[in-house]
């Protein structure tokens, strides 16, 4: 999924690539929930694994995110 | 936005002499439970924090410096006290107790993951209490080769900073000598921290400036190789489910080897109670309450305390180690499309064994909505204690085919669990409207579990139950009991006739005599009594399933739990009370008959009972747990009322159809 120049869902990038959190289009509680764990806007996130769940890790965080969350997640590659 | 918004406390609260109450604050999985129990230990309570159902654990320390006791107060694991959750409000209202407000607040920090760690004592800090920081993994850390200028953390954060390794002990004596020495009247909070309602990114933004500022060497954000090898293959769709089943099988295995034993000892500890207080206290109504009210009652509940403790020990153990965190994304996969959350696998495994511990097991979902969509529909699984029931109905169903009653026996396991998670996919549409969560879960380190922990954790949900089984359970034990004994009736004069031929006869005879003279008083007594006239009067509306008085009064006297329908059948038939499902009194119950003579259990009828008791809500110890877990009454009436339901159509569609297909 690509949207405006460079920014891409978090589900497109391939395992080890490293990107920053632009905006994410998902609710409100999941949104506080993510940036609670470290997620928080242009923070640096390195994909773990792709499929279900999408593991992302932020500082030494690793973070699980089922599948239908991770495609609303929008990023830039680093 | 679900964000609240966070003042500062009381700006020039008066000191305190001596530090009296500490809050224990920290992210999910910084060992924070780990020093509370090491503090606290077995001297710990657990309760709800008044009007909530989150839980809150206090303990008392001895201050050997002042001669006093210091109380603990263990609040949840929460990341920031921004967002809107159960766990953030009730730390807020900890916090800013008018009436007893903490002293101090420790925040214990898991070195490895500092960053993040920091922002939520960034906020304490801005709020103005006195912060004591415990850094918590320093062993794991050094293993990372991470190393940390303490002294500068304790500079930058302006409070004391206390390197432990909590797992160990080590540390923790310093730490409560620095609570004890904590700054008693708020200070200043660091220059660079953003004031108090800062949004996470500032946090966020000030916590990585103080980490770059005070890692000495390492790299907090390192790969962990193990880490991510050991998920790949955990949270894989057919590798993770595999892994998944065998990890449930081994627990189950465990729970049903294991509880079986002290199970047993119970049983036979209540039965000689019982027996005990048969021969103590003089016959009549009070050695009846004692005997079959009180003890029978808690009996039949306490019986599952062992199951409780070793459940929720093993559990703990899963959740320390991180699997358990794995195993919500392999089932979210199945769970997501009924409206349940990935981490209700555990509640509705546990429900197979007994509903009480697997509503109580709930707890582990976070968010109230999925929380409740997962004890709604506990129930539906096929618990031990539907077990004879199950035997006694599949076996007068297919009486001379085993193969189908066995295929039976199974297919009510099935029938419960997908009446369950139909359910809860209709509650996703009407009560509980919305989809499960969406799994967002922090996937913590793999760790070696806390034995600890696991007792601590098991020790707790066992008094939790017992509280309640000594309590309400008890009280409906009594109420049941009352029902199904009184008013008590006068021998029938058959019975006396018996009795009368049975002085006469020669030994043997006469115990024979005796013995049929009891059946038919016990089968009066249980017909008489309020509960039978009940049966009797509630017959007409178990009509159109097929039941006659003698059913339906087995239907109400099982409410309590539904095991009692075959001692209460039993009864029925010959005044015997048998529990165990053996060939004898099934031949017996088989050629039960309604009051013209036809038989009572036909195929059409038995199909139509064994659909009814995979369905209803026949465990009032059920109720109560869902009342006491969801916070009220409405839930817990709200699952009687659509499990009755369901029930009685799906049985009485049954019966009628059956009836017109000419099985009956």
């Amino acid at each position: 999924v690509s949207t405006s120049a460079g920014v891409i869902s978090l589900t497109s990038l391939p395992v080890d690539a490293t990107a920053r959190l632009r905006y994410a289009e998902i609710d409100a509680e999941a949104r506080d929930l993510l940036r609670g764990l470290g997620l928080t806007d242009g923070s640096l996130l390195r994909v773990c694994k792709q499929g279900e769940p999408c593991v992302v890790q932020v500082r030494a965080t690793r973070i699980g995110i089922t599948s239908r969350v991770a495609r609303a997640i929008m990023v830039e590659q680093a | 936005v679900s964000s609240v918004a966070v003042e500062p406390i009381v700006p020039d609260a008066p000191a305190p002499a001596r530090v009296e109450r500490v809050a224990l604050l920290g992210n999910p999985n910084t060992g924070k439970t780990t020093v509370f129990n090491h503090l606290c230990g077995l001297r710990a309570k657990t309760s709800n924090y008044p009007g909530t159902t989150t839980n809150v654990r206090r303990g008392t320390v001895s201050d050997k410096h002042h001669d006093q006791k210091i109380e603990f107060i263990d609040l949840p694991g929460l990341y920031d006290l921004q967002t809107a959750s159960p766990e953030s409000e009730v730390a807020l209202k900890v916090l800013r107790d008018p009436a007893t407000p903490p002293d101090v607040a420790v925040v214990i920090i898991d070195a490895c993951n500092l960053t993040r760690n920091l922002v939520l004592c960034g906020e304490l800090l801005a709020l103005g209490i006195p912060v004591v920081v415990a850094l918590n993994m320093m062993d794991m850390a050094a293993s990372r080769g991470l190393a940390f200028d303490t002294a500068a953390l304790a500079q930058r954060l302006r409070c004391p900073v206390v390197p432990i390794v909590a797992r160990k002990g080590a540390g923790v004596d310093a730490l409560l000598a620095a609570i004890d020495q904590a700054p008693r009247r708020r200070h200043a909070a660091p220059a660079e921290l953003p004031a108090a309602g800062a949004s996470l990114e500032r946090l966020t933004a000030w916590a990585d400036h103080v980490t770059d500022a005070v890692v000495t060497a390492g790299e907090l954000g390192a790969t962990d190789t193990f880490t991510e090898r050991l998920d790949r293959w955990l949270t894989h769709p057919f590798a993770g489910m595999l892994a998944f089943v065998g990890v449930m099988c081994g627990l189950f295995w465990v729970l049903f080897v294991l509880a079986s034993v002290p199970m047993d000892i119970i049983e036979a500890l209540f039965g000689s109670l019982a027996a005990w207080v048969g021969a103590v206290v003089p016959a009549g109504p009070v050695q009846d309450l004692l005997t079959q009210g009180i003890i029978g009652g808690l009996s039949g509940t306490v019986v599952f305390l062992p199951q409780i403790a070793l459940l929720f020990f093993l559990i703990s153990l899963l959740e320390d180690t991180g699997y358990l965190a794995r195993a919500a994304f392999v089932m979210e996969r199945l769970l997501s499309r009924f409206g349940l959350p990935g981490q209700a696998f555990v509640p509705l495994l546990t429900a197979h064994a007994c509903a009480l511990p697997g509503i109580m097991s709930a707890r582990l979902i976070p968010n109230r909505r999925d929380r409740l969509a997962t004890i709604l529909i506990a129930p539906f699984m096929s618990c031990s204690a539907r077990v004879p029931v199950y035997v006694l109905l599949t076996t007068l169903l297919f009486a001379d085919n085993p193969a189908l009653a066995g295929l039976a026996f199974a297919g009510c396991y099935v029938l419960g669990a997908g009446a369950g998670l139909m359910t809860a996919g209709l509650f996703g549409r009407t009560a509980l409207k919305g989809q499960a969560r969406p799994l967002i879960l922090e996937l913590p380190p793999y760790r070696t579990p806390s034995f600890n922990n696991a007792v601590l954790a098991a020790k707790d949900q066992s008094l939790a139950f017992l509280r309640s089984a000594g309590t309400v359970i008890m009280a409906i034990c009594i109420v049941m009991w009352w029902l199904s004994a009184y008013p008590q009736v006068a021998e029938p004069a058959a019975a006396t006739s018996l009795r009368s031929e049975a002085q006469a006869a020669a030994p043997e005879r006469a115990a024979e005599l005796n013995a049929q003279a009891d059946l038919l008083h016990a089968k009066a007594a249980q017909a008489g009594s309020f509960a039978g006239q009940l049966g009797r009067i509630a017959q007409p509306v178990f009509a159109p399933l097929g039941f006659d008085w003698q059913l339906t009064v087995g239907v109400v006297t099982s409410f309590l739990a539904r095991e009692v329908f075959v001692s209460t059948m039993s009864v029925l038939e010959s005044g015997t009370g048998d529990a165990e499902v053996d060939e004898g009194v099934v031949s017996r119950i088989r050629a039960m008959t309604r009051d013209d003579g036809a038989l009572l259990f036909t195929p059409a009828t038995s199909a139509a009972a064994l659909i009814f008791f995979v369905l209803a809500m026949q465990c009032l110890p059920t109720l109560t747990v869902t009342r006491r877990e969801t916070g009220g009454i409405k839930y817990a009436l709200m699952q009687l009322g659509y499990m009755s339901l369901l029930a009685y159509v799906a049985a009485a569609t049954t019966y009628q159809v059956l009836r017109l297909a000419g099985v009956s």
